[in-house]
């Protein structure tokens, strides 16, 4: 799966090279600094400008008379402090009243800085002071963690209920749960709870680079139900709500009702759930939502529906229309480079080179169920334009998606 | 007098009949617990406020090493109250009361489902969601905390549906609002015969931590949770957060008094076949900041709960969820991160009775002319009870907007007699008690039949209804005239460890800035983690800590601070750098001295001054300090000192300990030995001892009235000749002149400002930034110049006092930048700025002043900032700055 994630990187020139499964980086403490990782250059500095009086070895004994003796770094003895950056201050400014002069011309920043480190590396262990144990790490399983999330992007709203999938193949998907949308998905570590510090309730902070934040982090909703056929379609807005999460033999799932809006007192009229995982194919690395709708009501009506508005009878795939109502599914072009979906148990398999558009509506009796695949790989297909408002696909990637829906 | 009680009951033998062990926490795992229950086999599950769910196997092992963790579930959004039904975990989350199933029985939850999310959460940090107690038809009740914003966080607010409330979850999901006028309400749970409590914490409008029984359509008291009432919602107004509701409130059970809790947590109904001792079906109740297990003992007057509270057990840990095991052992959930409490400060303590029978005040009757009290032995045969045994007092609240209420005395009660009874196990103590108040009893002198004394003298019953006579009408909690703003309460002081918090201390080797606890293992040390809660002197390898001291010199002054000690722990807070005031732990001296805590350092022939009080309450608490003192005076001419030093005032945890202490030389261990001064710095000494100190603040108390002449430069009817430049706009409103608009700068007319003083009072709104610029240049756009800083909150590190130049004359040599990092000053908080620019052959100097104390200053080489204008800043649109009494004074060249 490694080998999965740089492939995507390669395919994606905004993303850092993530590593998923490294160590976390993060949980080092931040005064640990005494690793002496022998910079010659400092070295070579330490000896021209500090050695005269503090010693070759930082002892204190050199061979400079002086009226008080120079500190010894060995004891750890600093005047002024012992962080990277009270012992630039230090160097910089030297300290007055002492013969400890001011290096703040003889030297540039960087070598100051350097000296500086190299002068903490001569001194005593420090106190160890335990370190951050707020960082969650995604291993061999998958994990879900809930809590506030902060903006997406500039500018989005913190999402006070949220919740984070981390696949072990270092991928994030990021939603939130008050209606069940994802906002974004994530490629690199997965978390750090800083709700774990103060009194709480600050946001997590996803560790992973953002690969896709959708529509600035205010998605539209995927469904809407759909009432009449043909002429006579009547579309419904539908809230989703939150059902359960699960997290089992490596799959994540998440399930919500559909409960259509100015109707919510009849209840659900359609279970949803949605399966994120990563994508591969030879064009490219992305990720898929698997998603399951399975009727609630009697006559259930669900689409799947496109971003872009459908008129009434266009752009929409229906699937079997003897059965009346849908649910258009549809991806949103903002967020998808490609998007592909299938319909495995229907006769209407198929993608849509026109993927700005596509949709899918069925009417779904209690208990019948049908499978939708997302398929979303950023960088393949030309962005629409107004001669073809969905672009095109590769018909290499077409294949791939069918060979992965079947 | 709490303090002396305090200490008095530090010296009882608890421990002989209530142990107190730790189950064995997995190696690094912090287990801050949120909830508790038993599952059907016997292991315990135990939600966390990290979000994770523990299961304990063998939780009643004698030894408690063997009883083993297991982690069930990650991932949830802080739990705050568990429950198991039919085998099954309920948590509630911040967001949603959620079942966590494990449905392939490999003993980790994979499935959690979502029972109900329909309350609010806006996302305020404070909005906290407790639970999860369970009645007979299976409804589950959830506590629902209301938020608290800046600047004023003390007014809580209801900002999203249901804060402030009690919900009913029903099995289906169907969440019902129950009842309102909650604040803070960490515990809930129910008694005996599933009865409904809930205990709130102290603060605005909630007195002191209460014990509520909470019944349908019940108010209790916070009004910010009514915004959710039909009343409210069709006004769309919200309640007034300083005036009362009118309203009737159900009164609490219990008030508990502050000495005993600051922050009660759950409570649970003692086994009734007396596994856990003499207090069969009372409720035992845990509190985190002191640490403790108390108990309520109630009874039904005129149909409704009210009662007494007693402790039981000290030095348990900072408990917030209780359990009782089916052997009597009470098991204390705890945590106490963010929010300060005895340590440990997470884990499950285990508080057991030993099987000996405490001589205690078992059970407390009211009676219409005092109580009658049920001892657990006999009274000792020879002994004589007269009304001198007990001291009978009464008192009773505020009901107001500020932050809990001081007790209000209403005098003590002539106890006009004693009865025992025949077998010597029950007293009656006859006094002229009345409805409407709160009594404290201390009985003195009472021994049992075994010749053991009381374990605790102290209890204190509540007093919402006598038994009979006219119904009373008065709350304990009293409506009272609203008390005046608050907006003054930061006005004056300085932080100086708010933030970056050793940017004013120069000298801090060896100082850390880090969470402390005490380490329960070895409590002569302090534990130390990541986090910013205290300052603590770590030392620095083999050498001990320096004495941490201020950059910023005072001269008369208030002080505050909080301390933290492990036993044997000390520091001293040395005023000036020369007078101390010793704090440490006393240890169980019952003898006041020079070496107690609170004393006053001698020198080489001043004694010193022992404090008049006992006032270290512990090892890993938190202590306040607030004092008054004033510098000593010198003549003007001779530079003779005239007038001594003088501890004006010394209030620890607001016990007075010292007053008016002549300080007739500096005390041993003071910096410059033996020099005084009209100002220096503060220190605290690293090396006596380990601590942890923080919220280190001073208010200078104002130098006499500089008697040369400044010019106002804002006239009384406008911005005179002062131009506006880019989109900030400026308005005068009762001669204070407010910013608003985008970024842009108001610049006065005169442009060859050079020598000069300025001085302004000014405020700064939350999140906002601003800047006076000192000899600016604005030919286009962004000026040039000295900009002194204006910034309580803002994410820009530059706070208020930085000094910064534009452009840095030479920025690869040293850059004249001088960054204040510490947050001095609270935001939207008035403060008296000063800033001073003189040049000279070599270059300009800035100092910087605020509320009259030098807190900052730049060096800024050659000559390229001689003269230029006087600018304010609008830093950012939604800024806003205040200024008034802006003036200036030319210096010669």
């Amino acid at each position: 799966m490694c080998a999965f994630v740089a492939a995507w990187c390669a395919s994606d020139g905004s993303a850092q090279n993530a590593s998923p499964n490294a160590p976390n980086n993060s949980a080092q403490t931040s005064g640990a600094t005494n690793t002496l990782h022998v910079d010659p250059e400092a070295r070579a500095l330490f000896l021209t400008n500090c050695a005269p009086c503090h010693g070759e070895s930082g002892d204190g004994q050199g061979t400079t008379k002086l009226e008080r003796p120079a500190r010894s770094f060995k004891a750890g003895g600093f005047s002024y402090g012992n962080t990277p950056e009270t012992l630039l201050r230090t160097i910089t400014n030297g300290i007055p009243g002492t013969q400890m002069p001011s290096f703040a011309s003889a030297l540039k920043i960087e070598q100051r800085r350097a000296l500086a480190q190299y002068v903490i590396a001569l001194g005593p262990e420090q106190i160890a002071v335990e370190a951050k144990d707020t960082v969650m790490v995604v291993r061999d399983k998958p994990l879900i963690a809930r809590g506030k999330l902060p903006p997406i992007v500039d500018g989005a709203p913190e999402r006070p209920r949220g919740l984070l999938v981390g696949l072990p193949d270092g991928l994030t998907f990021e939603y939130r749960t008050d209606d069940v949308r994802l906002l974004g998905v994530r490629s690199g570590d997965f978390v750090e709870r800083k709700d774990w510090t103060g009194r709480g309730g600050d946001p997590l902070q996803p560790l992973g680079q953002l690969v896709r934040a959708s529509r600035a982090g205010n998605p539209p909703s995927m469904f809407m139900s759909v009432s009449g056929y043909k002429d006579v379609v009547r579309e419904n807005s539908v809230v989703a709500q939150l059902i359960s999460t699960r997290a089992l033999a490596g799959v994540v799932s998440i399930t919500y009702d559909l409960i259509p809006e100015g109707d919510r007192a009849n209840g659900s009229i359609a279970r949803i759930t949605e399966t994120p995982s990563a994508y591969a194919c030879k064009l490219g690395m992305g990720w898929r939502q698997v998603i399951q709708i399975e009727g609630v009501g009697d006559a259930a009506a669900i689409a799947l529906r496109p971003v872009r508005s459908v008129e009434a009878g266009h752009g929409a795939t229906s699937v079997g229309p003897d059965r009346g109502a849908c649910v258009d599914i549809v991806g949103e072009t903002s967020f998808c480079d490609v998007i592909a979906f299938s319909v495995p148990d229907q006769d209407a398999q198929r993608l849509s080179p026109d993927y700005a558009k596509f949709g899918v509506r069925t009417r779904l009796r209690k208990g019948e169920k049908v499978t939708v695949t997302l398929i979303h790989v950023p960088g393949i297909a030309q962005p629409p334009n107004a001669k073809s408002p969905g672009g095109s696909l590769p018909r290499e990637f077409i294949d791939a998606v069918f060979t992965e829906v079947r | 007098m709490f303090a002396a009680l305090a200490l008095a009951l530090l010296q009882s033998n608890e421990a002989d009949y209530y142990s107190v062990d730790y189950l064995q926490l997995p190696p690094g795992a912090i287990v801050e617990v949120g909830g508790m229950g038993f599952l059907p086999d016997g292991r315990l599950a135990a939600c966390t406020r990290r979000g994770q769910v523990w299961i304990i196997d063998n939780p009643l092992a004698k030894d408690p090493k063997d009883a083993t963790f297991h982690l069930f579930c990650e991932g949830l959004q802080e739990g705050l109250g568990l429950d198991v039904e039919n085998g099954e975990i309920y948590v509630v989350q911040r967001s949603e009361l959620s079942r966590l199933r494990d449905t392939d029985h490999d003993g980790v939850c994979d499935t959690i489902d979502t029972i109900t999310n329909q309350w609010g959460v806006s996302g305020n940090y404070h909005e906290f969601a407790y639970g999860l107690p369970r009645d007979a038809a299976g409804n589950r009740y959830v506590a629902l905390n209301v938020g608290f914003t800046d600047p004023m966080w003390w007014h809580g607010r209801s900002l999203a549906p249901w804060r402030g409330w009690v919900v009913q979850i029903a099995q289906d999901g169907t969440l019902t609002p129950f009842a309102n006028g909650f604040r803070s309400p960490c515990g809930i749970g129910t008694n005996s015969v599933g009865d409904l409590f809930v205990t709130d914490n102290q603060g605005d409008w909630i007195p002191v931590c209460p014990l509520e029984h909470v019944k349908k359509g019940g108010f209790y008291g916070a009004p910010a949770s009514l915004a959710w009432t039909d009343e409210y919602l069709k006004t769309k107004t919200t309640p007034s957060i300083t005036n009362p509701v009118d309203r009737e409130r159900t009164p609490p059970a219990c008030w508990i008094p502050y000495k005993w809790s600051r922050s009660t947590g759950d409570m649970r109904s003692a086994p009734k076949d007396g596994s856990f001792g003499p207090f069969e079906d009372q409720l035992i109740l845990t509190e985190l900041t002191n640490g403790l297990v108390f108990r309520a003992d109630l009874e039904k007057v005129r149909g409704e709960y009210q009662g007494t509270v007693m402790l039981v057990r000290q030095q348990v840990g900072s408990g917030i969820r209780g359990l009782f095991g089916k052997d009597g052992t009470f098991f204390v959930g705890m945590t106490n991160r963010g929010w300060g409490g005895l340590a440990p400060g997470h884990g499950i303590a285990r508080v057991r009775w030993t099987g000996k029978t405490p001589f205690e005040v078992r059970h407390v009757h009211l009676l219409q002319d005092g109580f009658e009290l049920e001892l657990t032995q006999s009274l000792a045969t020879d002994l004589n009870l007269t009304a001198a045994n007990f001291d009978v007092t009464q008192y009773h609240y505020d009901w107001w907007w500020e932050y809990g209420s001081p007790v209000r005395p209403d005098g003590k009660l002539d106890v006009t007699s004693i009865d025992v009874s025949s077998d010597r196990k029950k007293i009656v103590i006859h006094a002229p008690i009345q409805a409407g108040e709160c009594v404290s009893v201390v009985m003195k002198g009472l021994v049992s039949v075994t010749g053991e004394a009381l374990l605790h003298e102290e209890f204190d019953t509540t007093i919402n209804q006598l038994p009979e006579g006219p119904v009373c009408t008065t709350p304990v909690a009293r409506l009272v005239p609203p008390p005046p703003a608050r907006e003054s309460e930061w006005e004056g002081w300085l932080r100086l460890c708010y933030g970056d918090a050793t940017d004013l201390w120069p000298n801090h080797a060896g100082w850390k800035l880090v969470d402390a606890e005490l380490d329960v293992q070895d409590p002569t040390h302090l534990v130390v983690k990541d986090g910013d809660n205290a300052l603590v002197n770590v030392g620095n390898g083999a050498e001990k800590a320096s004495d941490l001291v201020s950059g910023a010199v005072f001269g008369d002054a208030r002080v505050h601070m909080m301390f933290m000690l492990p036993k044997g722990g000390a520091t001293a807070l040395m005023l000036q750098g020369n007078y101390g005031l010793l704090l440490c732990d006393s240890g169980d001296a019952k003898t006041l001295t020079t070496k107690s805590c609170g004393a006053v350092l001698g020198g080489a022939t001043f004694a010193g001054k022992a404090p008049a009080l006992p006032v270290f309450r512990g090892a890993g608490l938190w202590h306040d300090v607030d004092l008054t003192f004033r510098a000593p005076r010198f003549d003007p001419m001779t530079k003779k000192k005239i007038e001594n030093a003088r501890f004006v005032r010394v209030m620890i945890d607001d016990v007075l300990v010292q007053e008016e202490v002549d300080l007739p030389e500096v005390s041993s261990g003071a910096w410059l030995k033996g020099t005084e001064l009209a100002q220096g710095p503060l220190i605290l000494r690293g090396n006596l001892g380990s601590c942890a100190v923080g919220d280190i603040r001073v208010k200078p108390v104002q130098a006499p009235v500089d008697p040369k002449p400044w010019t106002a430069l804002l006239g009384d009817d406008g911005v005179e000749g002062w131009s506006a430049a880019e989109g900030a706009t400026w308005k005068r409103e009762d001669g204070v002149l407010v910013s608003g608009g985008k970024r842009g700068w108001l610049v006065s007319a005169k442009h060859d400002y050079a020598n000069f003083e300025v001085r302004a009072k000014c405020k700064i709104s939350a999140g906002g930034m601003s800047a006076i610029w000192l000899r600016a240049k604005l030919d286009k756009g962004e000026p040039q110049g000295i900009c002194a800083v204006i910034n309580a909150s803002a994410p820009n590190a530059s706070r208020t006092a930085s000094i910064l130049v534009t452009p840095d004359p030479d920025p690869m040599a040293k850059s004249a930048d001088a960054p204040r990092l510490v947050s001095l000053v609270e935001v939207d908080t008035w403060f008296d700025y000063r800033l001073s620019v003189t040049s000279d052959a070599q270059g300009t100097n800035v100092i910087a002043y605020v509320n009259g104390v030098q807190v900052n200053q730049a060096t800024i080489p050659g000559h390229r900032f001689d003269a230029g204008a006087l600018a304010l800043e609008q830093h950012h649109e939604g800024s806003v700055l205040e200024v008034a009494d802006f003036q200036v004074r030319e210096l010669p060249k």
